[in-house]
């Protein structure tokens, strides 16, 4: 194989070979440590650092005294809210029944679909989003098709409102969500389908009582992790957002960029990152028993 | 049992015909759900041969002005430069952790969780709240406004990739091999270089082909860390597309998409040439 053979080249020079035998315990265990190291300082003390900063002596008091009476930051972490989870139940909606069709589709279609499920998930979001910008702008395809179907009578705003920051985050998240659904009904038992069709159930029935059910931790999954992602989009909103639009991410920028004050960045980042940092294991716990039985 | 019989079969005929309905109706959403995926990818190519200064679709005429002009301006191919320096200094970066942290991983879980929740850590966070936390240390460590810098934070966000990738290669690893060769008398750097490394390499160099992606499109970390003196493409990009949208950032899109998508059909290569290696 040539190709195995050019990658023998390249790797020793940027792979630990000479740590590598299984005998090396000191030198595999010096290497253990240098990776805690990196992660310890570059990663963990740089976010327990967040703290700190956001306590930083700021006149009165800290930020979070700030960010928590300020009724413009109240309200960006409202919008954040409502977005995140609106963003999200759409997302779950579009990515089950796409989920399932991929799932039920012969193995062809299936490398069709995820490729066009790869394809987006890989495109720069700034790309992509000017991408939206252009579709929905007011001469644009979006409205010609809306006023060519006869669903509206002249072109509409889309630009700069919700719709079009929920369009375009529910684009960005539908691949991501539907990977979780998809693993998940592949792992279901197909005999078990069948067994509740051939007792009798119906279709509707055998798919609410048997495939829902089993293939709920990906769908659990998949609602975390979109909004979790949710949480923290800024590109979206900036472009395709009005004013009353704006998500925390763009406060945190605002913060720094205009207002000067990191204290306010870092208590608004530390909130986003706790709120991820505790929904996550917790949803993860209410999917993991499930997928153990 | 007539009756019976003719209301099963009148049953059986309006489900076949409620299926094949179904069917039709699922494949025109499924594929109106794939023209949703990939129209904003798609859309920039015709785009980016719009003739004139007027952005639209369709465009009206067809030219390759912008995308000439593009290639040849002394922004963009600056921007495109740095942008391939920070992904190629990232991949590299990335690839030496990851690759390490799957290699040296302890067994047990209680050691391994942690680590594991730390290199998982970047894909979790925001990219927000990473560039925040990293603005501290990096102040303090003058590398705000470096393209080192850049590349650092790139490399974390390509870690948990490279690790995945290594990590699944390494359980595939068929251990007997390992001992044969030992028991033949193979030293360890000969085992390492002849039977892990083979195995290991495709799914070390897609990860780090993934990492050169991330690092390629990523736009927060380098705004908030680059100080304005890292001007990768999505920076550049950035820093136009949110007062204008011209053609000549259409022909930005179309060619950097294109460096992307190249460089994820390598890694997707490089991914099923793993798998076909551990089927055999």
């Amino acid at each position: 194989m040539p190709s195995q053979q050019g990658t023998n080249d390249i790797m020793p020079a940027i792979s630990p070979s000479p740590h590598m035998s299984p005998g090396n315990a000191i030198g595999k265990r010096a290497l253990l440590a240098s990776v805690v190291i990196v992660f310890f300082v570059g990663l963990i003390i740089p976010l327990l650092q967040l703290i700190t900063q956001s306590l930083s002596p700021a006149g009165a008091g800290n930020s979070y005294e700030y960010i928590f009476s300020n009724a413009g930051y109240l309200s960006v972490m409202r919008t954040t809210v409502a977005i995140s989870l609106t963003t999200s139940l759409l997302t779950l909606v579009a990515a089950y029944p796409l989920a399932y069709f991929i799932w039920q589709s012969p193995t062809r279609l299936r490398v069709v679909f995820l490729a066009g499920l790869v394809v987006p998930f890989f495109t720069s979001i700034v790309v992509k989003n000017f991408s939206w910008t252009v579709i929905m702008q007011n001469s644009g395809p979006a409205n010609r098709l809306l006023v060519a179907t006869g669903i509206v009578d002249s072109p509409q705003e889309i630009l700069f409102t919700r719709t079009a920051v929920l369009i375009g985050m529910v684009h960005y998240l539908l691949p991501i969500a539907v990977v979780p659904i998809f693993v998940s009904l592949l792992r279901l038992d197909r005999s078990l389908i069948k067994a509740a069709r051939s007792l009798g159930a119906t279709r509707s029935r055998a798919f609410l009582l048997v495939t829902l059910p089993l293939s709920w931790p990906g769908v659990a999954t998949s609602g975390v992790t979109t909004l979790v992602l949710a949480s923290g989009f800024y590109v979206t909103p900036a472009l395709l957002g009005g004013r009353k639009d704006q998500m925390v991410a763009n406060l945190i920028d605002t913060s720094i960029r205009q207002l000067n004050r990191l204290d306010y960045a870092a208590g608004l980042a530390m909130i986003v990152a706790v709120v991820v940092l505790v929904t996550l294991p917790v949803a993860l716990r209410q999917v993991a028993p499930p997928q153990e039985s | 049992m007539a009756g019976d019989d003719v209301i099963s079969r009148v049953g059986r005929m309006s489900a076949h015909l409620f299926r094949s309905d179904r069917r039709i109706t699922s494949t025109l959403g499924a594929c109106l759900a794939l023209t949703f995926l990939l129209l904003p990818t798609l859309l920039v190519f015709p785009l980016a041969f719009t003739q004139g200064e007027v952005l639209r679709f369709p465009p009206d005429k067809l030219s390759t002005e912008h995308v000439h002009d593009v290639l040849l301006s002394t922004t963009w191919r600056d921007a495109l430069w740095t942008s391939i320096r920070v992904g190629a200094a990232a991949a590299l970066l990335a690839t030496v952790i990851g690759t390490t942290a799957a290699v040296v991983m302890p067994k047990p879980e209680t050691a391994r969780l942690p680590l594991q929740l730390a290199i998982a850590l970047p894909l979790v966070l925001p990219p927000v709240v990473l560039a925040v936390a990293w603005f501290g240390l990096f102040s303090d460590l003058h590398l705000i406004g470096t393209m080192r810098g850049i590349a650092i934070a790139h490399g974390f966000l390509g870690v948990p990739f490279v690790y995945l990738n290594v990590a699944g290669a390494l359980a595939s690893l068929n251990r007997e091999l390992i001992l044969a060769a030992k028991s033949l008398g193979a030293s360890p750097i000969v085992v390492f270089g002849r039977i892990v490394l083979p195995i290991v390499a495709p799914g070390v160099l897609a990860g780090a082909l993934l990492t050169f992606i991330l690092s390629f499109d990523e736009l927060i970390l380098p705004f908030f860390l680059g100080g304005g003196a890292v001007q990768t493409i999505p920076v550049v990009m950035w820093s136009q597309v949110q007062y204008v949208t011209s053609p000549e950032i259409a022909a930005v899109a179309a060619i950097t998409t294109t460096v992307t998508l190249v460089t994820l059909s390598v890694a997707v290569l490089l991914g099923m040439l793993r798998i076909r290696r551990i089927s055999k």
